[in-house]
């Protein structure tokens, strides 16, 4: 998302219906992806809408939820965006769990992360299973 | 030669009776002159003439006589410009070096101080000697937040690197923007958690540092402002960040509750006996690190740490409020240290030092 789009208050979130269920270990199909750096910001900062412009709270209601209510797993990049801080990923992932929107093993099952950074999965991972 | 010594000594004895007789005639009458404009009901010049405050010869908060130095003419500066609504002037003549910490810490002051005096100019600036202090003075912006004109071209290399910022909450843009300038100079693996580390400082600030005035008598409360800049010197890169909230020792209880802030000290062996800050800032590096307390909240430290841990060899230093949390590692092992001032910053101030990659210039 560039600046532009800042005050429009959605997100575009590609969406495809690519089946993964022999490739992931879920057998969910893949409804949603979402490219944080590009389709969010590449610089995600902050827990709650107070605190910025991209904070984790809006990533996880405007971006991930809506993806979530369309159905099937979400594909979520991580890559691309100059780093995530605690209070981002807690808020945007454990959330989810927090705020009642999926249960800890839906979460594990419907939520597919793609980074090269495996610290970085298993601290989301961490967060959603509390 | 003795008769010639003895009358040249007669003579200037006679020349410093009558130098002094001079000055208090010449005291005399201005006193009397004031006198007189008083009693005309007018204020005498002497007592509208703009006070000047003297800033100390080294800016800096780790070594405890310049640290008080520091915290004494910015309490000067909250007296007289904040509270009494009075025009200052600051006269750098014995300033010498400034370091990123104490700079910061008085960079963020003055430019409070303009904000609450809605940008009046209340503060100048006189006889600026050291060459390196005047660039230093431009470069972070001080001449311009207080409206000076300054002709001043950075050039002493330890200067033309400083890079100022500040902002109000969690702007990732700014953090990203510091990360890259010095980024092509810092080893690689230090960028995402460089930027991380600087996020949630900001994410802190804007959620834990100002949810009361600070009890500087001003009755201000921020809105989450911090105040940042990067500064390579010898071979190092420092950056800091600050906020001037209410500190880590006030917030935590606040922010975590009282019972699990006591537990936290009751673990790192410090329930008994007087609790300095030092302590509380310790406790929330604890905090960080076991996740406990509010189950979702209080990790943002542990990302301040992580700068450091990513680093072969670096050192952290936390200052809130009288206490500072150092946190050095050399070679891949780390070692803690704790120690608590007589002053508080009133606020918190963070300083990542590590060293620099390469000997190439920034862009």
């Amino acid at each position: 998302m560039d600046r532009t789009d800042q005050g429009r208050g959605a997100f575009a979130v590609s969406t495809t219906t690519q089946d993964r269920g022999t490739l992931a270990v879920s057998t969910t199909a893949v409804a949603t992806r979402i490219n944080i750096a590009r389709e969010y910001s590449r610089f995600p900062a902050g827990r709650y809408r107070t605190d910025g412009p991209y904070s984790g709270e809006r990533f996880r209601d405007e971006v991930l939820v809506p993806a979530l209510r369309r159905g099937g797993q979400v594909e979520v990049e991580l890559d691309g965006t100059a780093g995530y801080g605690s209070s981002f990923l807690e808020e945007a992932f454990g959330g989810l769990i927090r705020k009642h929107v999926l249960s800890v093993t839906e979460a594990a099952d419907r939520i597919r992360l793609v980074t090269s950074d495996d610290s970085l999965e298993s601290e989301i991972r961490g967060y959603m299973q509390r | 030669m003795a008769k010639n010594r003895k009358a040249q000594a007669k003579r200037r004895r006679h020349l410093w009776r009558e130098r002094k007789r001079h000055l208090h005639r010449v005291v005399r009458k201005r006193l009397q002159c004031e006198q007189r404009a008083i009693a005309r009901g007018q204020i005498p010049a002497r007592l509208t003439r703009t006070p000047r405050i003297y800033a100390p010869s080294v800016f800096d908060l780790a070594q405890a006589t310049h640290r008080t130095e520091l915290l004494r003419m910015l309490g000067s500066l909250r007296e007289l410009v904040g509270l009494r609504n009075l025009p200052v002037a600051i006269d750098f003549s014995r300033v010498t070096k400034m370091w990123p910490s104490g700079t910061l810490l008085f960079l963020a002051e003055i430019k409070r101080l303009i904000w609450i005096t809605k940008g009046l100019r209340r503060i100048s600036c006189r006889r600026v000697h050291d060459r390196k202090v005047n660039q230093v003075l431009h470069q972070i912006g001080f001449y311009q937040a207080i409206r000076r004109t300054s002709k001043v071209e950075p050039t002493a290399e330890d200067v033309i690197h400083w890079r100022a910022l500040s902002g109000t909450g969690a702007e990732g843009d700014k953090a990203g923007e510091l990360v890259e300038t010095v980024g092509g100079r810092l080893p690689e693996a230090l960028n995402t958690p460089m930027y991380n580390g600087l996020v949630e400082a900001m994410t802190n600030c804007k959620q834990h540092a100002y949810i009361r005035d600070r009890g500087d008598r001003l009755k201000i409360r921020g809105r989450g402002e911090w105040w940042m800049f990067a500064q390579e010197h010898l071979g190092k890169l420092s950056v800091v960040f600050c906020d001037l909230g209410i500190g880590i020792p006030n917030s935590l209880p606040l922010t975590q509750g009282a019972g699990p802030v006591r537990d936290l000290l009751a673990r790192i062996g410090r329930m008994t006996g007087v609790t300095g800050d030092a302590d509380f800032i310790r406790a929330a590096v604890e905090l960080g690190r076991s996740r406990s307390g509010e189950p979702h909240r209080g990790k943002g430290l542990q990302d301040v740490v992580d700068v450091i841990d990513a680093s072969a060899n670096g050192a952290l230093q936390i200052f809130s409020n009288a206490g500072c949390y150092t946190y050095r590692v050399r070679d891949g092992k780390s070692s803690p240290d704790y120690s608590d001032f007589k002053e508080s910053i009133m606020g918190t101030l963070i300083q990542w030092t590590v060293p620099i990659k390469a000997e190439e210039p920034l862009p």
